[in-house]
């Protein structure tokens, strides 16, 4: 069975880049379901795509990732979300797991890194 | 059983940590969980139970046993009764029949003997009956046949009795004939009454002495079985005391020896009892068992850090959270302890790692396990390794200043710069002691300080510039004080040592660059942006010297055009000429104020002239149109420094006053001028004219302008 996966990140290279992890072999078979670039946009796909993980940038237009992990954890519980974003605010980031994240990758990620997050992620 | 969960708790948390460290991939370990290896305890236990079960079935045996036996004897009992009955019922009867008799031989009345035959007999045959009916149920072949006999006697007797007992005057005929058949019968009847109950008690007895060893053998299994219980629950007991007390040792001694500061908090921070003995070297102030984690923290770190712990141990927490996935986020992963008693002590740093620990149900994390490391010394390595970098970057940075620069210009920074500081270094040494000469020392060394961290400025030689500044300022806080003593002359010696070092290091980077270059030729072609380059150098030197002298100079240069430039000439213009240049800003240029009193433009001048005198001879030419040479002023220096007598240098001609400027350690102006006095510029100029052949021309005319001549010709 896919998983199915929302890549959710202000850049397009960062999206990107994660969706082209998704091929790799140790990976169970992913679906990319959708890619936002804004926190709306990511509660919206998330609503319409039901995923079963998300990658989430935390520094966004329209709405942060912080308030978009309230609201997409109190309407999808059982999808598990990992927050990708620059370590410089540690706090940003404990408020936004304390929020309905599961798990932190910081940027830069390695391929190597995002590959194991997501495998434990997924455990 | 003692502490057990928590024993393993401590031995798992550790073996993992222990692991992870190791191997650097804790992925797998986060998650410890307390073992309570349910299965073990039925298998540890078997032999117990398998006793209690031996002792129950035991007891239910002689219990049962019992109560059969004791049915039996309690009928025994009612046999033995029945049959002491029919003898008793048998002399009854007998006695009736010979009461009847007697009465009706007398004539009397008949009274109760013919109702006693009657109810004897019904009650003889009653008690035969249940004799017969219980031995039958026993099966008892002996009592049978005695039974059988004794109903053999019995029944003519009982037949005799009805036919007595029936009518209500029987005849006396019919009474004796009873008597004499119950005379004939009774005493055999009793034989076998008594035999029948003899019979009866002897297996009566046997029976009862049978339960009694029943008895006896089964309260000894019992007690057999009871004893065997208590010892072995005993010794299982002792035994797993044992196994709880190694484990809490190894406990101990890991939590003895281990070198982290171990300990585990609860939800709501609180610190367990179990911690290692190296979390009170860590933690002076200790974490008390009971103690609020946070509430200790928050005396060691900011409250912003405070907060970002108190959210991040919450998430260890909770159960949605992947442990793994937010190690990162760890906001203690570095924390500087700032005790106020460790005031001047290097910082120390302690790095706490979280792990969480299971409970046994899949109800989430019972408790985290906190492992806090010293991490003073990696943090001081790590700091090192940056300085060591930074230095090689400084050194990178020094080679680049050094290419940037013309090598001239820095040969000649370095010729007068180490020259200033090794005549510091022979003044320290043949100083007169006394609080006035050290201050004169001081003002001395702090000019050549100063000038030399300029020049070095101007060259983008920072390591010079920052020793030099370091330098200086040691010595300017010497200048303010009247009370110096020869001691303090130390720290001059030391910081004329380390400027000296950084001028070294700039040294070997040109020697070492000298040797790539070599003497390859002794004549190369001159390109017109090579001279321009060492002109532009050259403008540089000279205004920031005069910037830091205060001055104003504007540099002028007539240059022309050269086929080809012979090494000499070359060396001249790279290492001379930034001495002159130096030598008319810092000697010939007065300062502004001087110069507007003398009627003169505030701006100085400094002329550079290269040109082509005959053939192949070259000249370099530096014109300033300043104060001049004054030969009475030097004359009157030449006798102060003590080098001439009065006499001698009255009798010195102008010419030779003014050679010897080109003395070492001669100066051509007044010690007011902080960045004169050092006597060295023109000293090394003199050197080099000498090695390279050249030929050296001085004009001047005081409060006018003084101009240097170098002459190179070929054939010289």
């Amino acid at each position: 069975m896919t998983s199915r996966l929302l890549i959710v990140d202000d850049s397009n290279i960062i999206r990107n880049h994660i969706a082209r992890l998704m091929v790799d072999p140790r990976l169970p078979g992913i679906e990319i379901v959708g890619l936002a670039g804004d926190g709306r946009k990511a509660v919206e796909m998330a609503r319409s795509t039901r995923p079963d993980y998300i990658t989430m940038d935390l520094t966004m237009p329209h709405m942060n990732g912080e308030t978009c992990i309230g609201e997409i954890a109190g309407l999808l519980p059982e999808t598990r979300i990992l927050v990708v974003s620059a370590l410089s605010d540690k706090a940003t980031a404990l408020r936004a797991i304390a929020r309905g994240a599961h798990g932190f990758v910081h940027k830069p990620f390695s391929d190597e890194t995002m590959i194991q997050s997501l495998l434990e992620l997924m455990s | 059983m003692h502490g057990g969960a928590a024993t393993n708790v401590q031995h798992a948390c550790h073996l993992s940590v222990k692991h992870g460290a190791q191997t650097g991939c804790p992925d797998q370990l986060w998650g410890l969980r307390l073992d309570s290896n349910r299965s073990a305890f039925f298998g540890k236990y078997r032999a117990l139970l398998l006793a209690i079960g031996v002792f129950f079935l035991l007891t239910v045996g002689v219990f049962t046993v019992n109560y059969v036996l004791s049915v039996q004897l309690a009928n025994d009992g009612a046999r033995i009764k029945d049959s002491g009955a029919i003898r008793g019922l048998t002399q009854q009867h007998a006695k009736a029949v010979l009461s009847l008799s007697h009465e009706i031989a007398a004539g009397d009345p008949i009274q109760t003997s013919q109702a006693q035959i009657s109810e004897s007999s019904l009650a003889l045959e009653a008690a035969l009956a249940r004799s017969i009916a219980s031995a039958q149920v026993a099966q008892v072949a002996a009592e049978l046949a005695l039974l059988a006999k004794f109903e053999k006697f019995w029944r003519p007797m009982a037949e005799i009795s009805k036919s007595v007992s029936s009518v209500e005057q029987p005849d006396l005929a019919d009474v004796q004939a009873a008597l004499i058949k119950s005379n004939a019968n009774n005493v055999r009847l009793m034989q076998l009454a008594d035999d029948l109950t003899q019979l009866m008690e002897t297996a009566a007895a046997e029976r009862a002495k049978n339960l009694g060893t029943i008895q006896t053998l089964a309260i000894g299994l019992a007690l057999t079985s009871f004893l065997f219980i208590v010892v072995y629950t005993l010794r299982s007991l002792r035994r797993s005391d044992r196994v709880a007390d190694l484990a809490r040792a190894e406990t101990e001694q890991i939590m003895a020896t281990v070198r982290e500061g171990l300990f585990l908090i609860d939800r709501n921070g609180t610190v367990g009892s179990q911690r290692s003995k190296h979390l009170e070297t860590i933690f002076p102030g200790a974490l008390p068992p009971g103690a609020d984690f946070l509430q200790v923290l928050a005396s060691l770190v900011s409250d912003e850090t405070l907060e970002s712990a108190r959210e991040y141990i919450g998430l260890l927490f909770n159960k949605r959270v992947k442990v793994a996935l937010v190690k990162s986020l760890n906001p203690l992963q570095r924390v500087e302890i700032t005790a106020d008693e460790q005031q001047g002590k290097p910082a120390v740093y302690l790095s706490f790692d979280f792990h969480p620990v299971f409970g046994e149900q899949e109800d989430g994390v019972a408790a985290v396990l906190v492992s806090a490391v010293d991490i003073s010394q990696q943090v001081a390595l790590e700091r090192e390794l940056e300085l060591a970098e930074e230095r090689s970057r400084t050194g990178m940075g020094l080679l680049v200043s050094v290419l940037e620069n013309d090598p001239g210009v820095v040969a000649a920074f370095l010729a007068s710069a180490e020259a200033g500081l090794g005549e510091i270094n022979d003044e320290l040494r043949l100083i007169k002691p006394g609080p006035g000469s050290y201050n004169m020392l001081i003002n001395r060394i702090f000019r050549i300080v100063h000038a030399t961290k300029g020049e070095a400025a101007a060259l983008a030689l920072h390591t010079v510039t920052r020793q030099a500044h370091l330098f200086e300022e040691t010595l300017g806080n010497l200048r303010k004080r009247l009370d110096l003593r020869g001691e303090d002359l130390i720290g001059v010696a030391t910081g004329t040592g380390e400027l000296l070092e950084e001028l070294y290091k700039v040294r070997s980077i040109v020697d070492r660059l000298g040797a790539y270059a070599g003497d390859r030729m002794n004549a190369s072609p001159v390109t017109e942006e090579d001279i321009h380059h060492t002109m532009q150098r050259i403008q540089k030197l000279t205004l920031a010297v005069a910037a830091d002298l205060g001055k104003k100079v504007r540099v002028e240069t007539s240059l022309a055009p050269l086929d080809v430039l012979p090494d000499a000439f070359r060396r001249l213009l790279k290492e001379g000429l930034p001495q002159l240049v130096r030598n008319a800003v810092v000697h010939g240029i007065e300062s502004v104020s001087e110069r507007l009193q003398s009627g003169k433009k505030a701006e100085g001048s400094v002329r550079i002239e290269v040109r082509q005198a005959g053939a192949g001879v070259l000249e370099l030419e530096v014109t300033d149109d300043g104060r001049g040479i004054d030969a009475g002023a030097l004359r009157r220096k030449l006798v102060e420094s003590g080098r001439y007598q009065e006499h001698e240098v009255a009798a010195m001609t102008v010419r030779e006053v003014i050679a010897t400027i080109f003395q070492p350690g001669m100066s051509t102006a007044d010690e007011v001028n902080e960045h004169a006095g050092r006597g060295v510029g023109l000293d090394v100029l003199q050197s080099l004219v000498r090695e390279t052949g050249a030929r050296i021309k001085l004009i001047s005319t005081p409060s006018s302008f003084t101009r240097f001549i170098l002459q190179w010709s070929p054939t010289a």
